[in-house]
Formats: structure tokens, sequence, C-alpha cells
């Protein structure tokens, strides 16, 4: 059965958006780690810092988050 | 109507989990997770200094180690009575024993039970045979705990009860 994890688009959205990470940080108010963490895909954030990284690069959360199927 | 915050708030308050200096809610979290090992290293190592007390440390040893388990007792409580509020169900006793991290526990107390009897046997003040009737109790709730853990593993249902 295949397993279920979080993927995102966060990194490709940034880029086009021209931002930093440092920047996409400062305007969501976390850590540069913590940006770092959610792109490639080591921290699954919440709700609300999911919809503030939404707002922040001008997108939705589905846009940027969604279910990526692998076989275990 | 209370919240699940307001139920623990006090528990949250001494264990810092909404200090602003946890930083942002990724690094909140691994301060989390960091206090959860950290706690269970804490209650391991307990067990393990209270056993080399009973082996170790002869009469005395035994008294202190006494309340050296209570305190690491204290984990296990902490945990319980946050869950509690929080309305999550605790994990059954037996059902703990399964994880190696329960089994190692109930190993250690086993340990310390025996240096216990071992060490205060032939008893002569009534101090000592209360303390060696409590390592006894230990063995007895560990021989029960087990029993209890095979009869439930072996009173499952079966595969053709699930068709």
């Amino acid at each position: 059965m295949p397993s279920q994890r979080l993927d995102t688009r966060v990194r490709e959205v940034r880029r086009d958006r021209r931002m930093t990470q440092a920047e996409l940080a400062a305007t969501v108010g976390v850590s540069r780690q913590t940006i770092i963490s959610i792109e490639g895909g080591d921290y699954t954030p919440s709700v609300l810092l999911a919809l503030r990284v939404a707002t922040a690069l001008g997108s939705s959360v589905d846009a940027l988050f969604f279910i990526a199927l692998e076989e275990s | 109507m209370p919240t699940t915050y307001h139920r623990t708030s006090l528990l949250r308050t001494i264990g810092g989990l909404d200090d602003p200096r946890r930083g942002d809610e990724r690094s909140n979290r691994i301060w989390c997770e960091a206090g959860a090992v950290a706690g269970q290293v804490q209650y391991i190592a307990a067990i393990i200094v209270a056993a080399v007390m009973a082996w170790a440390g002869g009469r005395h040893g035994v008294y202190w180690s006494i309340p050296v388990l209570w305190t690491s007792a204290l984990t296990n409580i902490t945990t319980s009575t946050y869950l509690a509020r929080s309305g999550i169900p605790s994990i059954a006793a037996w059902r703990r024993v399964v994880s190696p991290r329960g089994g190692l526990t109930l190993f250690l107390l086993l340990v310390w039970a025996v240096g216990t009897a071992r060490t205060l046997g032939g008893a002569t003040t009534g101090r000592d045979l209360a303390i060696t009737l409590t390592a006894g109790l230990v063995l007895v709730v560990l021989a029960a705990t087990a029993l209890a853990h095979h009869r439930a593993r072996n009173s499952g249902p079966s595969d053709d009860d699930l068709d």
C-alpha cells in the first residue's frame, strides 16, 4: 500500500517570486532554517504557518503543499 | 468551558512550552522533542542508578535508592497527568511492556528488586523487612504484568474471527 507524504512547491514558487530564503523567513516571521526544512520536506508546517507562507508568496496553501504517494 | 490549553496551562508553564525564546514553531517542536527524549533518558538513568545503589551500596544504598525510584516515577506520573488533561487515553501498563523501552524499564526494575532482596536478605529490622517486602511486591507486579501481557496477546481474535 502506498504511503503518503507531504510534498511542497515552496522552493519553486519562491524562486519565481525572486525571493531569497532569508527574505521569505523575515516576511513570515520564522528562521531561515525553518524555511529550508519546509522546502526540503523535513518539516510539516502548521496550518497557520502554511497560510502565512502562502500569503507571503502570493499563492495558496493547496498550490504550495500537496500529498505525494510513494510505494513503501 | 476550560480548553485543553487551560487544563494544562500550569504544566505548560513548568515545561516552558510557550517560552518565546524557543523561537518559531519548528524550533519549539524540536525543543519539545528534545525534552521528551531527555525525560526518558533521565528516567532510565535514575532506575539504573537505583539498581546500582541496591546492588553495590549496601543497606544504605537500598534505602536511598527508593527516593531515587520515586523521583524517576515523576516522569511517568507527569506524562499521564498531561495526557489525561488533554483528553488522550494513556497506554495500558501491560501494552507498554511491548516496546523496547518498556521492556528495558521492567528489566531494570527487576535488577533493582533482586538487588534489594539480595542486599537485605535475612532482614533483621522492621524497616529492612518492609523494603524487602516492597521489592518482593515489585517482583510480583512485574510477573503479573508479564502474565497479563502474555494472556492478552494469546487471546486476540484469530484471522478466522475477522472474516
